[in-house]
This record gives C-alpha cells, structure tokens and sequence, in this order.
C-alpha cells in the first residue's frame, strides 16, 4: 500500500496553505509536525480528500483518492471532537458502523472489541456529553479504526489524554501500523519519538524535512548544548536563543539550547531530542 | 438506508429541552380543548348532560317513532315559551336540560337537524337534476366548459343520502380547534432546525463526508425530519381527538361527511371518520412542507438558528397573508391553507384546467406536494455538497 502525495499546493483566497508538498508514504506510522498554520490541517484535508488542491495530486495505490472505495478504507479522528452529546458511546459507534457501512453482524463484536481497546467498556451506556476530553478522544479514535482502516489519519489524537491514557494510545498506535498507513498531526513530539517510522516537518505551507526521529535527532548533533546561568544571564540567552529547558537548581539554571552556535565557550553538546528538532526548525528566542 | 433513518430519528428527538416542550405543550393543548369545549353546548353539568342524553335517545337509523318525539317535545318546549312566564332557574323539574328554553332551544336545534338530513335525498336529487338540466342547455348553447362543470355537479351530488341520524356537535368542534397546529409548529421548527446544520456545529460535519453512507444521508435526515414530524403531529392529533371524545360523545363516525352541517354542499361523499383522517393528512402535508422548508435552509447554513429563524418568519407571513390577504393565487401556493381544509372542501368550486372543472382543492394540495419535492430535493441536494472549507 502506498499513498503518494505530488506537488501538491492549495491557495486560498489571502494565504498559500500548502507549497509544492511531495511525501510518500508506505506502511508505518507518520507524524505530521509543525506549529499553528503550518498546513497539517489542510494537509490532512486534501489526504482526506475533503477539500481538492489547486495543484498537485493524491494517489492511493496508484488511483486518485476520493470516491466511496476511498472512504471505505480511511479512518479520520478530527481535532477536538465533540460527537453527539446525546448519544451514547455504544450508540454512537453503532451509528458510525452504519455510515461506514458495516452490517449490524459485523459491527457489534467489532464495536464492544474496540470499546475494550480504548477501555470504554464500563462506559458504554453514559452520555457522550458526560464524557471528560480524554475519554471523548478515546471514543473517536475507536470510531476511527471501527472500519479496520487501511489509513488512518488522526489529527492531534493526544490532545486532553493524561500520560497513562498517552502511553495506551502510543501501545495502540504500534500495534496498528503494522499493515496500515497512519498519519499522526500532533503538537506533542513524545507521541512520535518511539514510535515513529518517519516524521514529516512542514512550516508556512513547505515541507522541511521528512526522515525518521532518528535522523532527525542526528542531524541536530552539535546544535543542543547544556549551559549553567544565573539571574540575568538567562535573560541575555532568553533572548538570543531557543531555550528547550531551563532547570532551576542552587540559585542556577540549567539550560538546554538549540542554536547553531555554541552560546557560551563552557556550553557542552547535549544528546539531541526529537523535541530539540521541533524546537530547531520552528522555535523562536523570546 | 433504515438504520441511519431510525438513528437521525433519534438525533431529533434525543433532546430534552423538545421533550419537556412536547409535554407542557400537551398539558396546555388539554387545558385548552377542555375550556373551549365548556361553552358548547353550555358550561353548566346539568344542561350539557340533558343535552347529551336526548341526542343519545334519538340518534341511529330514521325511526318515525324518534322523529314524533322530537317534534313533541319541542312543540311542548315552544308552547312554554311563547306562554312566558318561565322559570330561568336551573335543574327545572320535567325539563331535560334543566332549562325550560334550554329545552326549547335543544329540540328546535334537533329538529332542524332532522328536517335537513331527513330531506337531504331528496335535496340533492333536485340539484342533480337541475345541474343535469343545465349541463344539456349549456350543451346545446355550444358551452362545452359549463355543460362539463354541470355534469360534474350532477355526478357529485347524485346518490347522495342520509340513513341515519345522530348529533355532530363533537365533530363540528373538533375540526373548529387550531390550537394544537399552532403548538405543533413550535415544536417542529425547533426540532428539524438542526437537522443538517447541527454536523457543523458538533463538528461532525467532516467526520460524516468522510463515509461510505455520506451520500445517502441526507435523504436518511429528510425521511427522519418527515417521520418525526409525523409523530409529533399524530401525537396532538390523538389527544385532541381523545379528548373531544371523552368530552363528546362523538357517534356516527361511519355517517357521510356532509351530515355536518358546515359539509352540507361538500363534494366529499366519504365518511366522517375519513374526513377527520384526510383533514389530518393537508395538515400534515402542510408541516412537511414547512418542516422541508426549514430543513434545506438547515443544510444551507451552519448555525441552527438561522433556519429556525427564517422558517418562523416565513410561517409567521404565511399565517398572516391567509388571514388578511384575499387573493386566490396567494392562497393556492400558500401551504397553510391547508391547515383549515375545511374551507377547501365544504363547498363546490372548481377551476377550469385546459377547459375541464378540476375541483379547487386539488390545486393548494398540488401547490403544496411541488413545494414539498422542491425544498425536499434542495435539502437533499445542499445536504450532499462538500465541505466548506473547499473553494
């Protein structure tokens, strides 16, 4: 399987979204990272095929997406998900096995198996609007995967999940992308760091840089140094580098910075995260 | 297609804000028929159960025995009267009603309702023949078009007769009420209003174009609009009827419709009990088609107040303009005509259509079914297109 994005751009009206974007993807788990307006959104979309792109093109398999074969194989969990507030988990999976087109046979393992992953069994029958912000995100992504996707598209699918219910998801993810296309818009790089095939970094509608966290980390070596400052050297650095961490410890700060230069002749190399990449191509000093 | 029907079925009616209406509005509707129905025939126990009584003596099948009665009683009640000198006091002894002009005025009302049904054969074989004797001089004068409408006549009102006898009063106030289709139309604006534009205000919207079904959703929500309409609709249409029945005796239902006497003339020769179901129907065809109405401007917009917004001024204008404004094209493609039916088939009128008489009524029902296709095939065709964000 194999979902090819060409040259794709969309301009609106006042904004050019997204640049000549070109990323392949295969089997595995994708991340999608970039800071607000970057095009994750709009990305995501065109993939989706909700909205067309003014040039460029998206294939699946060789054939352009959209149309009901398409959407019988994509799963899609939008951001911040409200459903129906006068549904009920259950009632609400049962509804979305019927949109997608799954017969009531079928549906009802699926959707108490699914129910199970996502550890909403004990709360099948409550009311989606009496659900917390992570139990509602658990919900949609059970409704994402109710089809067994063949692509699966989540957009920033922690967002509201405390780290238990993270590191769950994270477990549920890997077990997932093994034999399918995942594509993972998020803000919270830990999401990615382990489980990631590859990490796509898009700024102001361009792609940046497609690679594994790996990669990534590797090519920041010598851009992440550890510096100890006092009161008001931590302003000068505030102010002229990105700052990735500042520990207060003995009336000191210990500092991470990610710059290309070494801000202090005692600053030593630090081990780069995936966090640090985020920081490098879309932090700004403050 | 049914499983997503019964389930935006439910997405209507799952709101408890709309239940609580529908009970209240029902508390009120019952408060409502109860005060009306009091002042006929009287608010007074005594009275209303004489007169109930005497109608329940006399009715069924013409019996020479019933009709002496009456005209016994009312030459009796009549002569008391003229003599003056009546008490006016209540529960008069000898009395039915209790009134000794109660009395009078019961059997005066019987005994012209007799008059009228007894010689109701006879009546209309006199207009068949006149309308038969017209339609050959039309003929003859080469006025095919009025020879046509007077042979309609004929055939309408031929055969027509009156083998029984019973009191309609529960019927002719039955189809007077309107409160409940006013309180019907302020639970079906607030209930269809979302019916599309909620998917963008839960931000499902998306989520829903992105399956197999999409396309076939937006009839799934029209058919469920329609049912849920339909619900809430036979839902008051039983209590009212109920409630004028335990309030009324209302017997005969099997007794032609032009027994009543505002159907006296009414091209309708079907029973009472089907009129009360076809005055239900232009009812209900009439709430589709603004409840269509509300639903392709739901599938226009995001926001559920502006359908429920722009359907109840519309319905607010249409209300007026078949109240003050007299104009016959008005009131063809106006839906709400449909609500006081009645004014459509008590009486024979017809249009000329290509020079044949069609009966009028066909034109607001047809009016009102081209309305209800058109705003059904635009909700349906708004609720398809894509996303917003596409341009």
């Amino acid at each position: 399987m194999q979902l090819e994005i060409s040259n794709i751009s969309k301009q609106y009206p006042k904004t050019l979204a997204l640049d000549n974007v070109s990323v392949t993807l295969d089997c595995g788990l994708y991340g999608l990272l970039g800071p607000n307006g970057a095009g994750k959104t709009t990305l995501i979309s065109i993939i989706t095929a909700l909205v067309q792109p003014t040039a460029g093109t998206v294939r699946y398999n060789g054939k352009p997406v959209g149309g009901r074969d398409y959407m019988r194989i994509l799963g899609f969990l939008p951001q911040d998900p409200r459903f129906y507030a006068n549904f009920t988990a259950e009632e609400f999976l049962r509804y979305m096995a019927a949109m997608k087109g799954l017969d009531r046979k079928t549906a009802k393992p699926r959707i108490a198996d699914l129910l199970e992953q996502v550890n909403l069994t004990e709360h099948k029958h409550k009311k989606i609007g009496a659900f917390s912000g992570g139990m509602r995100q658990r919900l949609g992504i059970a409704q994402a995967i109710l089809n067994d996707p063949e692509i699966l598209i989540l957009d920033e699918p922690t967002a509201g999940l405390d780290p238990k219910e993270r590191v769950r998801f994270r477990n549920l993810l890997s077990r997932l992308s093994g034999d399918r296309i995942i594509l993972l818009a998020t803000h919270i790089v830990s999401d990615l760091e382990c489980a990631a095939k590859e990490v796509i970094l898009l700024r102001e509608g361009r792609l940046l840089q497609k690679a594994s966290p790996l990669s990534l980390q590797s090519a920041l070596a010598g851009k992440v140094w550890l510096v100890q400052a006092d009161e008001t050297e931590l302003g000068q650095y505030t102010a002229r580098f990105i700052i990735a961490n500042a520990a207060a410890a003995d009336g000191k700060y210990a500092l991470r910075i990610v710059s290309d230069e070494k801000p202090h002749p005692s600053a030593v190399p630090g081990q780069p995260r995936l966090e640090d990449v985020y920081l490098y191509y879309f932090g700004e000093p403050t | 297609m049914s499983r997503m029907i019964a389930f935006e079925f439910r997405k209507l009616l799952r709101n408890r804000l709309l239940l609580i209406m529908t009970l209240l509005f029902g508390i009120l509707n019952l408060f409502r028929i109860v005060r009306v129905s009091a002042q006929y025939p009287s608010n007074v126990e005594s009275f209303r159960n004489g007169y109930f009584a005497v109608y329940d003596e006399v009715s069924g099948e013409w019996d020479n025995e019933k009709i002496q009665y009456v005209l016994t009683e009312y030459k009796k009640a009549k002569a008391v009267v003229d003599a003056g000198g009546y008490s006016t006091e209540p529960d008069q002894p000898g009395t039915h009603t209790g009134y000794v002009f109660g009395d009078w005025g019961l059997f005066e009302e019987i005994r012209d309702a007799m008059d009228r049904l007894y010689h109701y054969e006879g009546t209309m074989t006199a207009l068949t023949q006149r309308a038969a004797d017209y339609a050959a001089f039309y003929e003859e004068k080469g006025n095919a078009e009025q020879a046509e409408r007077n042979r309609k006549i004929a055939a309408t009102y031929q055969n027509r007769s009156v083998h029984a006898f019973y009191g309609t009063l529960g019927f002719e106030r039955y189809l007077k009420y309107d409160f409940s289709t006013l309180l019907i139309l302020f639970l079906l604006l607030p209930m269809l209003s979302p019916l599309f534009a909620r998917e963008h205000e839960t931000g499902m919207h998306g989520l829903l174009y992105l399956t197999p079904q999409y396309q076939r959703l937006p009839l799934a929500k029209l058919l469920a609009g329609f049912l849920a309409a339909a619900a809430v609709s036979v839902l008051f249409f039983a209590e009212d009827i109920l409630v004028f029945r335990y309030l009324y005796p209302m017997r005969g239902l099997s007794q032609p419709v032009y027994t009543l006497p505002d159907y006296f003339y009414s091209p309708l020769s079907c029973s009472i009990g089907c009129w009360l179901l076809l005055n239900g129907a232009c009812k209900l065809l009439c709430f589709l088609v603004l409840g269509s109405l509300c639903a392709a401007i739901s599938a226009a917009v995001k926001k559920e107040l502006v359908p429920f917004g722009c359907t109840a001024a519309v319905t607010v204008v249409l209300l007026v303009t078949d109240a003050y404004v007299e104009s016959p094209v008005l009131s063809v493609f106006n839906p709400v005509t449909l609500f006081w039916s009645g004014r459509l088939f008590c009486e024979f009128r017809t249009v000329s259509v290509c020079g044949t008489p069609v009966f009028y009524f066909w034109l607001p029902i047809a009016a009102a079914a081209a309305e209800l296709l058109l705003f059904s095939a635009l909700a349906v065709l708004l609720g398809k297109r894509r996303s917003r964000r596409d341009t």
